[in-house]
């Protein structure tokens, strides 16, 4: 449902309001996310350790509103989008042009690799102080690596 | 890679917003084209060609020494 409702590729705009209604769908669920994180910034704030309860209570009740903000600013912004045909078309083809496909596949491509670095890096020098914090890193880069080589051998066959 | 876009919009009388949207890309698509920063894929290269009622040889001429050919 994720890859349909950002992923589709589309060639017109009956196709794209299709795309966009899927979108809603799932802001709904980033909704609920925010609200469930922000759930956790409450509960966080009754625990043992004062000082580190109320670090991880505004980080996790700052992300909740960031995200409950979010959701509900796209979920206006695309109902807006789909009551104008001008607009949608206007979308569609902002999104969906090669050029800015290109743009945001060879960013993410270099995003990747440089997180893997820097997770990398963090891997050592967590390994020093902190052996929680090394095998939670360590499994994002293991995960990470993973992922990358699924998705490669997918799209091999795919394409 | 050489292109004419430019000159077949320009004698064609054609402004890149409208080029932009009867290809269904961005101006700043079609700015990059024509400036050669950017290189369209064949399915652009074939809209453009056909929009222009052209081939796309006439539009788009190959570096034969820049693409190792």
């Amino acid at each position: 449902m994720i890859v349909k409702a950002f992923l589709s590729q589309v060639t017109n705009d009956k196709d794209y309001k299709v795309v966009l209604k899927k979108r809603i769908g799932f802001m709904y669920i980033l909704l609920f996310l925010g609200l469930v994180t922000l759930l956790f910034g409450f509960l966080f704030s009754f625990g043992d350790k004062p000082h580190l309860s109320d670090f991880l209570s505004g980080v996790y009740a700052g992300v909740g509103t960031v995200l409950i903000v979010s959701a509900i600013g796209l979920i206006f912004r695309i109902k807006r989008t789909l009551k104008d045909e001008v607009k949608i078309k206007q979308e569609r083809i902002k999104e969906q042009d090669e050029r800015n496909q290109t743009i945001i596949q060879k960013s993410i491509y270099s995003a990747g690799i440089v997180s893997m670095i820097l997770m990398y890096i963090a891997l050592m020098i967590a390994g020093i102080f902190n052996i929680v914090v090394f095998w939670t890193l360590w499994v994002l880069v293991m995960g990470n690596a993973i992922v990358y080589s699924v998705m490669y051998l997918y799209y091999s066959k795919k394409m | 890679m050489i292109n004419k876009v430019q000159e077949y919009r320009k004698i064609n009388k054609v402004t890149q917003n409208d080029l932009a949207i009867s290809v269904d890309v961005t101006r700043q698509t079609i700015i990059s084209l024509e400036n050669g920063k950017y290189k369209p894929s064949l399915v652009l290269a074939h809209k453009i060609a056909q929009y222009f009622e052209t081939s796309i040889e006439d539009l788009f001429i190959f570096d034969l020494e820049e693409e190792n050919i």
